[in-house]
């Protein structure tokens, strides 16, 4: 970085962008110019109609290098707009690019004041107080970090495993690592998916064979996180492997399934079913081998000896793995709603049942071989429930453990209602059904499509109000197993009571229990408890915390389509990275006064990006400036003021807020007007 | 120390408790020492030198001048600029003449409702005449003066010139020794960054013997609800200890008896308001779940104002409650 420094008397700058009339429509340019040319340390200052331009550029190189200019003050748009192209020109004419200052007086006054006298009045202040801050700049340098060419991938749902597919794609080396024993997360449970009415199994098998048979891809199941060292460009990631306790496929694995004597809920088949300890969710799921379910196992031997004594090991040690990457994609997905015993009759009737559990229901692979049953008896009148643990509101739906209620929408879940009921008539044509909404929101591309065709089916639908929720019950006569009370906002509030023999609910989905992950990788997340992005427009797929990406629905609801694209994005963000081979980071970080800081560590609990840690000699705070974000939380914080922060140090900020706080000694006539006003108003 | 020529010292209390004048006897037999060097030439406390023996001294020739308390009537403010025109030293001594101290807490009521309370409804109270110290008032002896009762409390600092501040509530011996010492011998005490003397650079912290679990505060509690783990940082175990936003110097003296820090030495140097700085760093370590949780665990915390500016609500941004007059 070239560097002009900011030694000697200060020279300052000022350039004034007209923006077009943009800025210049409503401040007088000229006028603040000639207010700036007064202000102290000012040697030059000049109005140019595009100072971003490129004559506009090169009159501020020119104007360094006539003046002898040390600081530089543009006043123009939002820095986030052009700050970097002005730190460029002054680097170009040998200043340090770190004493070029960005005055926005565009976004804060033109745009936003409408009174020329008053737009010019708060210019001027906003010219002042950066030209105050400038004297006290120092130069700074940029950091620079190598970047390890290889990325971790967590998680084996269909965002992990795209996320992993289209970074393998690109050359780079991937690490996949799946809590559980088996790859494809919630896509192995569906039956069909919209919007194409594909198998979800024929969809993932694909996706799984890509990655799988990749070269470059290297994947652990039955893996989990332990903890984490580094940060961009070298994360380190301790993983403990558990075994898998089979290690060679039985010859007759039904012989060994039989001969296990433990039997745990199928959690698969969302408790449909139950399974042995040794068990393998589906034929043809990935990794092929069947897998031990060691919190039901009890090490008897049995299925070591129904399988000759080979391929079993019930006392394999879990071994800890270390995973080096540049950069890491976070894809551990999200859960589905936890009902409470009795909401909706769930738990209390058989005959409720969640939309995931009618997947499996119509899975002809599935717990019932694709028959609709309930404890072996036919289906014949079916009812929908929409928005089970989504939109809800406070007084209306008690909170969930952590005291929160959902109030957003899951979005899933009505074009799946809508197409699983779709997929019920046609197989069914013979079955009622009746869709309880109170909104329907199938905004896909061609989900519409779904909510036509049910219309057309015959699904009854019936609109209740949020505020009365409908109430299930057992039927008072005994004829049906259950019937639903509510009113219909559709007929004008009718009271209706539907009797059912099967209630499915679409329950929301929610963000999964994730305290270790966000505690590892000081993740920020929404008031949702989803992991939030850097910015939903201009960041979509990154965490604050450099290095980090988000595929998937670890971001909030998606269905499959946008997962994956979701997933594809954060791919291509994180190849971008690991790819440049070494990242350059902004110079704010923050740096601790060894005379002053006491080692009270608060800064080191308040860090969020885990930047800061205690010498031990001396028991005061230090900061990893490779891990330093520049968000100056802990200059904040500090009780004794021993952290400052580049860039935006104490006596930067203060001289910047006593000159925008102090009397206005350039428009003179201005204020003395504003007086007379102030006094005619009896103030 | 020197004995050569014989140092003369004054002793004088404002609007104090009388602490910080027994601190001084707690330097032990130290004070013999003091004593060789030394001339107490005026000592409200423990000897009977008046108002206008100090008047007859020339100006200048107190060596040292320890003033303690801070100002609230104009009797203060007058010894106050007597004893800086007498004194070629003026130390203020203790929280109250450096912060405030305690009684400037009362610079958060008006001096109407101070003398509402005092003199009308105390329950305690019984004033039928309903009647009122007033500067001025006629008796059939002649006219009557009292000080004038004034609007807020003042820092010593606010009032007249001060060559060295000494915090502490009160001071504790080791460091008013060592400052006393340096004064006597003639040379400059040993100050931090801001010019305070007899403390440290750091905060209390620097000096706490306790160590940190790394854990959230999940709920405030009070020193009568349980008994602290020994060894493990106060704060962290919910006593709203002061130590992290409080300038060193004592020891951590209350700390070691298991007592919360309560932040006698003031703003630590560098600081500009010990209550916002304390408060800032509890944002740091506070575990809400959410903003409503968050309230709920603030709104535990009882007496903001006297918790976080105890000792120094005049050396912070707030300083006092809008003036009813009264001032010098």
């Amino acid at each position: 970085m070239s560097g002009g420094n900011g030694n000697g008397s200060v020279r300052v700058g000022v350039f004034i962008c007209h923006c077009g009339g943009n800025i210049a429509d409503v401040v007088d340019v000229e006028a603040a110019a000639q207010a700036a040319a007064r202000m102290p340390g000012v040697a030059f200052s000049s109005t140019h109609m595009f100072c971003c331009s490129d004559p506009g550029q090169a009159m501020i190189v020119q104007a360094i290098r006539d003046h002898g200019l040390n600081r530089v003050v543009v006043a123009a748009c939002s820095p986030s707009l052009h700050e970097a192209t002005f730190r460029r020109a002054a680097a170009h004419a040998g200043l340090n690019p770190f004493l070029c200052l960005h005055a926005n007086i565009r976004e804060q006054v033109s745009w936003v004041v409408r009174d020329r006298a008053q737009a010019t009045r708060k210019a001027v202040r906003l010219i002042r107080a950066a030209v105050a801050r400038s004297a006290h700049l120092a130069p700074l340098e940029r950091r620079r970090l190598p970047i390890r060419p290889s990325v971790l991938v967590i998680g084996g749902g269909v965002a992990g495993l795209t996320a992993a597919r289209d970074l393998a794609s690109r050359g780079i080396e991937v690490t996949l690592i799946e809590s559980s024993p088996f790859l494809g997360g919630r896509l192995a449970q569906l039956y069909r998916i919209y919007p194409t009415g594909q198998f979800a199994r024929d969809v993932l098998n694909r996706l799984i064979r890509e990655v799988a048979g990749h070269p470059k891809v290297k994947i652990y199941t039955n893996a989990q996180l332990w903890s984490s060292e580094g940060f961009i460009g070298d994360f380190r990631t301790t993983v403990r492997l558990i075994p898998r306790g089979v290690t060679e496929e039985p010859a007759d694995l039904q012989a060994v399934l039989d001969a296990c004597p433990e039997e745990a809920v199928d959690q698969f088949n969302l408790g449909l079913a139950k399974r042995k300890a040794i068990y393998r969710p589906y034929d043809g799921c990935y990794p092929p081998l069947p897998a031990i379910d060691w919190r039901t196992c009890t090490r008897c031997g049995a299925c070591v000896e129904a399988a000759g004594g080979r391929g079993i090991q019930l006392d394999q040690e879990p071994e800890q793995i270390e995973i080096r990457s540049g950069a890491i994609v976070l894809a551990v997905g999200l859960d589905t709603y936890p009902l409470r015993h009795g909401e909706y009759g769930y738990g209390k009737f058989p005959e409720v049942i969640t939309l995931a559990q009618l997947n499996r229901l119509l899975d002809p692979t599935g717990p019932t071989g694709g028959r609709v049953e309930i404890r072996g008896r036919p289906v014949r009148r079916v009812g929908f429930l929409h928005c089970v643990g989504s939109l809800q509101r406070k007084g209306v739906h008690p909170p969930m453990r952590d005291g929160r209620i959902n109030e957003y929408c899951s979005r899933v879940c009505c074009t799946t209602t809508m197409h699983t009921a779709a997929e019920l008539k046609s197989r069914f044509p013979e079955l009622q059904v009746y869709d309880f909404h109170e909104h329907i929101r199938t905004y896909g591309r061609k989900h519409e499509n779904y909510y036509d065709r049910v219309c057309e089916q015959g699904v009854v639908f019936i609109r209740f109000d949020p505020a009365r929720p409908p109430r299930v019950e057992s039927d008072p006569k005994g004829e049906w197993p259950l019937v639903v009370r509510t009113v219909d906002r559709l007929t004008s509030g009718e009271e209706l009571e539907v009797p059912l023999d099967l209630l499915v609910l679409a329950t929301g989905l929610v963000a999964r229990d994730m305290k270790r992950l966000i505690d590892l990788y000081r993740c920020s997340v929404g008031p949702d408890r989803f992991l939030l992005e850097v910015h939903p427009k201009l960041r979509p797929v990154e965490l604050a915390s450099s290095g980090l990406f988000l595929a998937g629905s670890v971001q909030g609801p998606m269905d499959i389509a946008e997962a994956t694209a979701a997933a594809a994005a954060a791919a291509s963000k994180a190849a971008a990275l690991v790819c440049a081979g070494s990242i350059e980071l902004d110079p704010y970080v923050a740096r601790v006064d060894e005379t002053r800081c006491s080692g009270c560590r608060i800064c080191l609990q308040a860090c969020p990006f885990g930047a800061i840690a205690r010498r031990e000699e001396t028991r005061q705070a230090v900061v990893n400036e490779a891990l330093c974000m520049g968000c100056g939380t802990c200059a904040a914080l500090c009780p004794c003021n021993a952290i400052q922060q580049c860039g935006f140090d104490d006596r930067q900020i203060g001289a910047e807020l006593e000159a925008l706080l102090a009397p206005e000694p350039e428009l003179a006539a201005v204020s003395s007007q504003e007086a007379f006003d102030g006094k005619a108003q009896g103030r | 120390m020197s004995a050569n020529s014989r140092k003369r010292i004054a002793v004088f209390w404002a609007s104090s408790c009388g602490g910080c004048d027994i601190s001084l006897l707690e330097i032990g037999p130290r004070l013999l020492d003091v004593a060789a060097a030394a001339d107490i030439v005026f000592w409200p406390c423990a000897t009977d030198f008046k108002y206008h023996d100090v008047e007859k001294l020339p100006d200048g020739s107190i060596d040292v001048c320890l003033f303690n308390g801070g100002v609230r009537n104009s009797e203060q403010h007058e010894v106050a600029l007597l004893l800086r025109r007498k004194s070629r030293v003026l130390v203020a001594y203790g929280a109250c003449a450096a912060d405030g101290g305690i009684p400037a807490l009362a610079n958060l009521v008006s001096r109407r409702a101070i003398l509402d309370a005092v003199y009308h409804a105390n329950l305690s109270t019984d004033n039928p005449a309903a009647t009122e110290p007033r500067p001025l008032c006629a008796a059939p002896a002649g006219e009557l003066h009292l000080p004038e009762f004034y609007g807020q409390v003042y820092r010593l600092c606010d009032v007249v010139d001060v060559d060295h501040v000494l915090p502490g509530c009160p001071p504790q011996a080791e460091r008013v020794w060592e400052t006393l010492k340096a004064l006597l011998d003639g040379q400059a005490p040993e100050a931090g960054a801001d010019g305070r003397v007899g403390c440290s650079p750091r905060t209390v912290c620097d000096e706490c013997p306790r160590e940190k679990k790394l854990v959230r505060v999940e709920a405030f509690r009070r020193h009568h609800e349980f008994r602290p783990e020994p060894g493990w940082c106060l704060l962290e175990q919910g006593l709203l200890c002061m130590g992290p936003a409080t300038r060193g110097g004592c020891g951590a003296l209350c700390i070691r008896a298991d007592m919360r820090c309560e932040g006698c030495y003031g703003p630590p140097a560098g600081v500009a308001d010990q209550g916002a700085s304390m408060i800032g760093a509890l944002s740091g370590v506070l575990d809400p779940a959410s903003e409503e949780k968050a309230y709920a665990l603030v709104s535990q915390i009882p007496d903001p104002a006297g918790t976080f500016y105890r000792f120094s609500l005049p050396s912070g941004l707030l300083k006092a409650r809008r003036q009813d007059g009264g001032n010098p």
